[in-house]
């Protein structure tokens, strides 16, 4: 700890960057990649092109396959393909383990012509991708939510403390000196967390609140108690659930969820259906809630709340009831950027490849500014700075590296491989360990330049594979208009370029040092003289 | 949405360009009289709120700010990289080049 304010903060902004960094970085880049999750899904399924289908077949289609599935269960959701987060026809069912404990979730994805699971190829696609950032991979989440919760307040801290450490926020607001070293890494650092500072504020306080019922159970606990059920209560109090029924325990079978979703299309307009809830399928208290469109950043919706046994209307819930939820539903709306458009969408991706960026360039300038005090000692860098560069390689490189080959193994490993969906998980970070294992062996110059090449390399690989093995070419998807095979195709090739770009920078830098005569006394000494 | 990043990305530019540091990447050896300087000043900060106003009544307020703040980032980050590494596109592509020449007393230095 140093003395003064400001130096404080600067101490405290290096040290909680760097201890959680490589963390944020992975939950940075995958959480990224989420708002392309449904395309994603689609690119790493390319045997089902989604269809248009009305409403009435899907919703049918829905009910008889979880009439078969979800027999007995405690609540049954359908996700008709009427919006861009659902590109396939969805159902989830809900089933009681043991009574008190969170259930147990049975997901299918639904072909509508047939009332059958979709005949693909089994991958955990963009949505395991996008869940990584929040849950990690190979734990419980009981673990996860621990790590990433204090890994986000630490991101928080990490934030205040940089907007105070920063002395010319005005003064330099637009200010980039590249080609300079340690300047221009503090440069480039600086102007692009302040320029998307609301972004990056937003998403890591926003992120923050998800965490809410792990981090301080006490404040619901204190209340109502804990366990699931008290926190369902909590949830049908806040939200005005007064319609919710207990189970009659009386079989009475269900309407034709048809004349449901009819009813609420004649109300909202065509196309307005999300999703239909169905609590308690079976029972005679069943009942069928319709929820509508995201247009806001306001994440709830209208809902329509029927009895599920004969039709009838019971209530129409507003979007929200009261103020405290109102607050935590748009907050967390604006993390999931559901109701943003293409353009919004993009200028998202953007802002995070910003935040991706602001962290890489916070974990190099560490190493940058320690640099030259370490390559000065006799014995060569101490292991922790030696540590610290090679997470670097290894997560800012490696890690995209990994991805790739996430994307590659979706494509290349045999459609009949059992457990195939975990397997590109595992090559996933099979690779990104390699990855982070490679700077042990190189100096860490070659390291740097070895691993960009592989991850340009990597990259540039994937527009070729897919069209060797799907036939779907870039130049067929630009002229169709395919964009999500096109658009995917696109950001690889630019993301190759950037690598690329990046690699031979340090390989001019290299030989520059090389050519160079080293700066000894002796030379100095002598260049002087022949001046 | 791209109306109110034209906006901001003038009204940032001005702001910008008061600033001796990017006036002198895009014009080097020049300053700017103080009357000017006020003007750049009062019009690009009037530019930014404009757009804010325009965002919020064509997209709603919750959706109007979202915009607004993703416009702000966008217009900001292209200015940084353009004073950096191509500075006279500032000016082609905003249209007051000659409307600064004209209006302003600029003096050599």
């Amino acid at each position: 700890m140093k003395n003064g304010f400001r130096q404080s903060m600067a101490w405290l902004h290096t040290w909680t960057g760097l201890v959680v960094g490589w963390v944020l970085f992975f939950v940075f880049v995958t959480g990224n990649l989420g708002r392309f999750d449904t395309e994603i899904d689609q690119w790493m399924k390319p045997e089902v092109i989604p269809q248009a289908v009305p409403l009435a077949q899907e919703i049918s289609a829905a009910q008889q396959r979880l009439t078969q599935r979800g027999a007995g269960a405690e609540r049954w959701t359908i996700y008709p393909a009427t919006n861009r987060d659902t590109p396939y026809l969805r159902i989830t069912w809900d089933t009681e383990v043991k009574p008190g404990q969170a259930l147990k979730r049975g997901e299918e994805f639904i072909d509508p012509s047939t009332a059958a699971p979709l005949d693909t190829r089994a991958t955990g696609g963009g949505q395991l991708l996008y869940k990584m950032h929040y849950a990690l991979a190979y734990m419980p989440r009981s673990v996860s939510n621990w790590i990433i919760g204090i890994c986000s307040m630490f991101m928080l801290v990490a934030i205040v403390s940089g907007v105070i450490t920063h002395k010319k926020i005005f003064t330099d607001f637009f200010t980039f000196r590249p080609n300079k070293g340690q300047r221009s890494w503090l440069d480039l650092h600086a102007v692009l967390a302040v320029l998307t500072l609301p972004f990056f504020f937003m998403i890591t306080y926003t992120g923050l609140l998800f965490f809410l019922s792990t981090l301080v159970p006490g404040i619901v606990g204190a209340n109502y108690g804990f366990g699931e059920k008290n926190r369902q209560q909590f949830n049908d109090e806040l939200a005005a659930r007064e319609y919710r029924l207990e189970r009659a325990e009386t079989q009475v079978p269900l309407v034709s969820l048809n004349q449901i979703t009819a009813e609420a299309e004649r109300r909202w307009g065509e196309g307005q259906v999300r999703s239909v809830e169905i609590h308690y399928p079976g029972d005679q208290h069943a009942q069928a809630i319709v929820t509508r469109q995201i247009i806001s950043p306001l994440r709830s919706t209208e809902e329509l709340v029927f009895n599920a046994t004969n039709g009838e209307l019971i209530t129409e819930q507003p979007a929200t009831t009261a103020a405290p939820r109102t607050f935590y539903e748009t907050v967390q709306g604006l993390h999931e950027s559901l109701f943003a458009g293409w353009w919004l969408r993009w200028l998202y991706f953007f802002s995070g490849l910003a935040g991706v960026a602001i962290i890489g360039s916070g974990l190099i300038l560490w190493i940058v500014k320690r640099r030259p005090k370490q390559l000065k000692q006799a014995e060569g860098p101490d292991f922790g700075h030696r540590l610290v560069e090679g997470l670097n390689v290894g997560t800012i490189a490696g890690l995209h590296t990994a991805i790739a080959a996430y994307f590659l193994a979706n494509r290349l490993l045999p459609v009949d491989l059992p457990a195939r969906n975990e397997w590109e998980v595992h090559v996933m970070f099979i690779v990104w360990l390699i990855a982070l294992l490679h700077p042990v062996v190189r100096p860490i110059n070659r390291a740097w330049i070895e691993q960009l090449w592989v991850a340009s390399a990597a990259f540039l690989l994937l527009p070729f594979v897919n069209a060797i093995t799907t036939g779907r070419d870039l130049f067929q998807s630009l002229q169709q208009g395919d964009w999500v095979f096109a658009g995917f195709d696109l950001v690889a090739i630019a993301t190759a370029i950037l690598f690329a770009i990046a690699a031979v920078k340090l390989q001019q830098r290299e030989q520059q040092q090389i050519n160079a005569p080293v700066k000894t006394k002796v030379n100095r000494v002598a260049q002087e003289a022949n001046a | 949405m791209l109306v109110s990043t034209i906006i901001v990305y003038i009204g940032f530019a001005l702001l910008a360009l008061n600033k001796n540091r990017h006036l002198q990447q895009v014009w080097p050896s020049r300053e700017l009289h103080d009357d000017v300087r006020l003007a750049l000043d009062t019009i690009g900060w009037l530019l930014l709120a404009v757009a804010v106003v325009y965002q919020v009544y064509s997209s709603g307020f919750g959706n109007g700010l979202v915009e607004y703040t993703a416009v702000l980032s966008l217009s900001g980050l292209l200015l940084v990289f353009q004073f950096s590494y191509w500075p006279r596109s500032v000016l082609a592509i905003g249209l007051f080049e000659n409307a600064i020449g004209k209006l302003s007393p600029v003096s050599n230095k």
